[in-house]
């Protein structure tokens, strides 16, 4: 458990994160819109074109509270650099898939490459904890599993970020759920960025959230995706945020499985899910379309937008609930 | 009713991260256990192979859970549609 000054200074840190997001947010998405950086949300009736992009005030708050940390808890300086570094090359990789769509297979791959920092800086301890098991001897094997540990959370942060607040508002749930488990557990450095993420994340579900004023675009996306994971790394917690990212993991899972490979959304002819003329989205029933998890939540009938993401803010809630827990399930004999 | 199917989903998928790994390693370190240290590299090549053959039955099981429960659901939805 943490003592009461470093507590304090994670709630710092974090005030700071989310300060920087949301103070930048307004002045960003006007600048995006005079520029005509929008993007289409097309699960509205109308339409409207809503500025893209605006996750780099994401990536803002969560640069501002990596080099915050490594100036407060100087002793792991490294960590807080490397997750500032993994950050950093994921939204620059989202930047670029923003401006010029980057190929199905490309961007997995590129994503992959956000590990650097933490491979050059050698913070990952190769010895992962799990569950029933306790600590697993992986020497050889997991610093080729690092990139697979930023490029897999990345893409499918990525995949769900697909209506109003979907991705910040389930997104901020695990990084709190990470927090806490990482405040147990006494790493200040990792607390501190994943109670900076939470926050920071907060401050932009309130202008992402239905009905959208802003859009992250694959530059939030990607980039919060990577810091989830550079934060398992970073903090010891692999196994934990594999559960707390469950909903994530199915609807990545769901979705290459019935296509069969990596996809683009915009390359997929038959939709999952289609708007009706009375502004409800119900899934569709085309037998070669993505079974999504916004397909499963419409597969018992439509719904509003706003509710399909409340419903994947519980499902998110209960996979960190049981990330929680998991924390705590002792080593069997 | 919708809320609780998933919420089982969930459930089931987060218990078996948590219980797949134990098992798998425990079934894996049952069938290659440490002690044939003379070939220690094809041992961890085939403890490797053998972990993702599991893996991969669980990912084909969690795969038929999920199709049978979302075409079972749309059909529903839609024979309750169509009744007068």
């Amino acid at each position: 458990m943490l003592d009461a000054y470093s507590g304090i200074m994670v709630l710092v840190i974090s005030l700071a994160a989310s300060a920087t997001t949301y103070l930048t947010i307004p002045q960003l998405a006007s600048w995006l819109r005079r520029r005509g950086i929008v993007g289409t949300d097309i699960h509205k009736l109308e339409k409207p074109k809503i500025p893209e992009m605006c996750g780099l005030s994401v990536v803002a708050g969560l640069v501002a509270a990596g080099l915050l940390s490594s100036q407060i808890f100087a002793a792991n300086w490294k960590g807080a650099l490397a997750f500032v570094g993994t950050v950093l090359i994921a939204g620059t990789i989202g930047a670029i898939d923003d401006l010029k769509p980057l190929g199905s297979k490309l961007k997995p791959v590129l994503t992959g490459l956000a590990a650097a920092p933490i491979l050059v800086l050698g913070t990952y301890d190769p010895h992962p904890i799990f569950p029933l098991i306790g600590t697993i001897r992986l020497t050889i094997i997991y610093p080729f599993l690092v990139p697979l540990a930023i490029a897999i959370p990345a893409n499918a942060v990525n995949m769900l970020d697909v209506f109003n607040g979907s991705m910040s508002g389930t997104l901020a749930t695990v990084s709190l759920a990470l927090a806490l488990v990482l405040i147990f557990s006494g790493n200040s450095t990792g607390a501190s960025l994943a109670l900076a993420m939470a926050a920071s994340l907060f401050a932009f579900y309130l202008f992402n959230r239905y009905p959208a004023r802003v859009f992250g675009g694959d530059i939030g996306s990607l980039a919060a995706g990577a810091a989830v994971g550079a934060l398992s790394i970073i903090g010891r917690i692999e196994a934990i945020t594999i559960v707390a990212l469950a909903p994530y993991i199915m609807n990545a899972f769901y979705g290459l499985a019935s296509i069969g490979r990596l996809y683009e959304r915009r390359e997929i002819k038959s939709r999952p899910v289609r708007l009706r003329d009375d502004g409800m989205l119900e899934a569709t029933t085309e037998k070669n379309a993505p079974v999504t998890l916004a397909r499963l939540i419409l597969a018992e009938g439509p719904l509003r937008e706003q509710q399909i993401v409340h419903v994947m803010m519980i499902l998110t809630a209960v996979s960190s609930a049981i990330a929680i827990l998991t924390f705590f399930i002792p080593e069997a004999p | 009713m919708r809320l609780v199917a998933l919420g089982g989903l969930v459930v089931f998928v987060c218990s078996s991260v948590i219980f797949g790994t134990f098992l798998i390693t425990r079934f894996v370190m049952f069938i290659l256990p440490s002690s044939m240290t003379q070939f220690r590299v094809i041992t961890d090549i085939l403890r490797v192979l053998l972990a993702v053959a599991l893996a991969y039955a669980w990912l084909r099981i969690w795969k038929i859970i999920t199709d049978r429960y979302f075409w079972r659901s749309v059909g529903a939805f839609a024979r309750g549609r169509d009744e007068p």
